[in-house]
């Protein structure tokens, strides 16, 4: 299994992304007709990138891998395509998908008190991914479980395979979680709002957990202060598009779209008078039903004028290693 | 939440703590089993055999030199042996349909509920039809192709029973498979029969364990109704139902011909009430 994946992998790969998504739709059939989750969506995440995706809810990001993965509600259809290594995700037999999630591309979920099976053992549910991926089962799987516990900085890994889910606390439960994900040595890992649902010092236990690994990693957040800390590149998502994106550290100095600056001012700071009122973004996120021909933004956007309710703004490269769908940012 | 509990501490042993606890529950299993053991050991219980004919005791009440504690029936056997006998065809008429029910509508109702869709509303209409088909019919049906016999009468009244089993296993399922641990799984790779097996029945135990003891009772009244009519088991055996509807017959004479089995009858229905229920309310916090 190792080395025929180093085979595939020859010296070009380095500079071939590990994912490469175009034109990405995700369509929800309704008593109301088909409604779009996500419109088009493209990027690509290199080797070793960890890729942030910023949205708030209803954005589509979370939908978006979802269906990658194939795991769309069954009303849902994904077309486009997404490139994985030489495979299309999307083109893929839902085995064949079946059989690369968990094992090629793992996902871990935002809450850790619901994605543990309550009636089994730590332990099973660990060897169980083995099992199905790599046909490894009984004292070499539970081994191997526990060496992946004591990776993710579990103590007393052995131990810990016998107790049910209810008996660990949240933070070690999306340790347990992170493990199941890295059992199979994934190429991509897709964390969805992975501290979300965690106190804000185990959040920061996690994020460094997470930040540790070498692997290339895809983080979905709708936070801010954990994309900073966590990712070098940045998608920013609104109504089911992508707005900006770019490095990190340029989305924070020069934020070039007017979501992304309402986003940024929106954040609490310390070093702001303790009176002053927060910024918000005034407004609601359309519905996914009802867009209109321009922006989607256009309708809460304090600088939108008249051709930004009648055309929607492609995304186009601005600046350095940027990219902004707005008509009125300028370079 | 324990920190440092040596061993898991599954539900189930928390639930069998929380049993325990429960008086009534524990009482009804101190009945049940006692009911079932002296239907095992009837020959150590009594010396009179079940088709033993005492001819100057005819329905005579409870008299305990010539031990006969239940008195004796209208042919002059002894009632005691009758009843315990009795017992041992209702109890496993009961335990085997339940289980035959229970393998049946688990499977069925488990894979309709996650497979969902078409495949679904299919198996469903299949119920839909099954349910349809009157119950008395059916019996008297089998009793004419096949001829009397025990394993009809198990048969008859699982192939009944599964139906309700396979509606409320795939009613759990279907709210079972929208919780985070199964598209969990999914995400995992884990294949569809997998999650079934692994994700969801284990998952599905509690409200079937509690369905199940309730379903025992609701067979050995099924049973009692059949040999009632005279469509269960025949002489010299006997069922609770048998010995139930002779004692019927000869409530103003002998009453204790229809007392003894009657109360056998109603302390084994009342007991596994009472433990279903105890199993219930030991089961659910956790849900909550």
């Amino acid at each position: 299994m190792r080395s025929t994946r180093m085979i595939a992998e020859s010296p070009a790969a380095d500079t071939a992304p590990v994912l490469d998504v175009t034109d990405l739709r995700v369509d929800f059939a309704t008593l109301d007709g088909a409604v779009a989750a996500v419109r088009g969506v493209a990027f690509q995440v290199m080797k070793g990138d960890r890729l942030g995706v910023l949205g708030e809810s209803g954005s589509g990001k979370s939908q978006l891998f979802l269906a990658l993965l194939g795991l769309l509600a069954p009303n849902g259809r994904a077309t486009g395509r997404a490139l994985f290594g030489a495979e299309d995700l999307l083109a893929m037999p839902a085995q064949a998908l079946r059989r690369l999630r968990g094992d090629r591309i793992a996902i871990v979920f935002q809450d850790p008190m619901t994605a543990l099976n309550p009636y089994l053992r730590i332990g099973r549910q660990l060897t169980e991914v083995l099992e199905i991926h790599r046909a490894v089962g009984g004292g070499a799987a539970r081994q191997a479980a526990a060496a992946m516990l004591a990776r993710v900085g579990i103590a007393e890994p052995e131990r810990r395979l016998a107790l049910y889910p209810h008996e660990l606390s949240g933070g070690m439960r999306q340790r347990v979680l992170i493990a199941m994900a890295l059992l199979c040595e994934p190429e991509l890992l897709i964390a969805d709002e992975p501290t979300t649902a965690l106190d804000v010092t185990v959040q920061g236990q996690i994020l460094a957990l997470l930040r540790g690994l070498a692997l290339t990693q895809i983080l979905i957040t709708h936070d801010f202060g954990v994309l900073a800390g966590f990712c070098n590149r940045a998608l920013v998502m609104y109504a089911g598009r992508v707005v900006e994106s770019g490095p990190v550290r340029t989305l924070f100095r020069q934020p070039r779209h007017p979501y992304t600056q309402g986003l940024l001012h929106a954040i609490p700071r310390l070093d702001h008078p303790a009176r002053q009122r927060l910024a918000t973004i005034p407004g609601q996120p359309p519905e996914p039903a009802q867009a209109g021909p321009g922006c989607a933004f256009a309708p809460r956007c304090a600088s939108a004028v008249g051709r930004c309710r009648a055309e929607l703004p492609v995304l186009r490269p601005i600046g350095v290693d940027q990219t902004v769908a707005c008509h009125l940012a300028d370079g | 939440m324990a920190a440092a509990a040596p061993r898991g501490r599954s539900l189930w042993r928390d639930a069998l703590r929380r049993f325990a606890g429960n008086r009534a529950a524990i009482a009804s299993v101190g009945v049940l089993a006692t009911i079932a053991l002296a239907a095992l050991a009837v020959p150590l219980l009594s010396p009179h055999g079940r088709d033993t004919i005492f001819w100057d005791l005819m329905a005579a009440p409870p008299e305990l030199a010539g031990w006969h504690p239940f008195g004796t029936d209208t042919n002059g056997r002894d009632l005691f042996v009758r009843t315990l006998h009795g017992a041992r065809i209702s109890l496993m008429v009961g335990i085997v349909a339940t289980l035959v029910s229970l393998a049946i509508g688990v499977t069925y109702g488990a894979v309709s509920g996650y497979l969902g869709g078409r495949v679904d509303a299919l198996m469903m209409r299949l119920v839909d039809i099954l349910y349809a088909l009157p119950f008395l019919f059916f019996v008297i049906l089998l009793m004419v192709v096949f001829g009397r016999s025990i394993l009809l009468i198990f048969v008859a009244l699982g192939a009944v029973e599964w139906l309700d089993m396979a509606r409320i296993v795939r009613g759990q399922t279907l709210s079972l498979k929208q919780r985070e641990f199964v598209e969990a799984a999914r995400a995992l790779g884990v294949p569809s029969l997998a999650i079934v097996r692994r994700h969801i029945v284990p998952n599905l135990l509690g409200p079937v364990v509690v369905y199940a003891t309730l379903t025992v009772p609701r067979i050995i009244m099924f049973e009692s109704f059949l040999s009632f009519l005279g469509l269960g088991v025949q002489e010299p055996m006997a069922s609770w139902g048998v010995l139930i509807s002779e004692g019927a017959r000869s409530i103003d004479t002998a009453p204790w011909l229809l007392l003894f089995p009657g109360g056998c009858l109603a302390a084994t229905l009342l007991s596994l009430n009472f433990i279903g229920d105890g199993i219930r309310d030991a089961l659910d916090p956790h849900d909550r």
